[in-house]
């Protein structure tokens, strides 16, 4: 796999079908819909439980208002990761364009999904410090990995970002 | 940032109740922990 810069979007080169399958997964990786826990993260409360009017007034009021910004990243997200159903075999490695007016946008579906992932698995900080485990242990292995893999993306989405400022 | 890395947690801003609002929507909108408690 390669990352690169290239005029005004970001290129993911001889991305290998199952680092491919992981970004596709990021859409859904940031639903919380079968995780109250996840939810719980996602749309945090705004004050201590005591707070009990400004605590329901945030769930009428700006809730709604979260959950539109964060469904219109994973949106846009979504249509940017339809490059990567056109490859004609089966297994090729295949590329991905993020275009920089979407970073932001990927900056934050990337993060709604480590979060859910993370706080449905219950990971330590020592696990997600923990950058050499073997993915193919189990499923929380895999979401491990995940989670790591969706951090180096946002580190490099970072990187760009600075240098382009 | 170095408090919130030592302490878990800072104080970002003080002052009236519904600006302290804004700013801690915005702060949920970068998916971060934030939460308004009253100045004793």
């Amino acid at each position: 796999m390669e990352i690169c810069r290239q005029d005004q979007a970001l290129e993911i080169r001889e991305l290998d079908p199952f680092l491919a399958e992981l970004l596709r997964q990021v859409p859904e990786s940031a639903q919380a819909k079968d995780s109250p826990a996840a939810e719980e993260r996602l749309f945090s409360a705004p004050a201590a439980p005591e707070e009990k009017d400004l605590c329901s007034e945030w769930k009428v009021y700006v809730v709604p208002e979260l959950r539109r910004l964060f469904q219109s990243a994973t949106e846009t997200v979504r249509q940017d990761l339809e490059q990567l159903q056109c490859t004609g075999k089966p297994f090729a490695n295949c590329t991905l364009r993020i275009p920089l007016a979407h970073t932001d946008a990927w900056l934050n579906a990337l993060n709604q999904a480590r979060l859910a992932i993370a706080v449905t698995y219950q990971f330590s900080d020592h696990e997600l410090c923990d950058h050499y485990r073997s993915p193919l242990g189990s499923r929380r292995d895999l979401s491990l990995f995940q989670v790591n893999f969706y951090g180096f993306l946002q580190e490099f989405i970072l990187r760009e970002m600075e240098g382009n400022t | 940032m170095l408090e919130v890395h030592n302490n878990g947690r800072s104080i970002l801003w003080s002052g009236v109740r519904e600006r302290a609002e804004l700013y801690v929507q915005q702060l949920h909108g970068y998916l971060l922990l934030a939460t308004i408690e009253k100045t004793v």
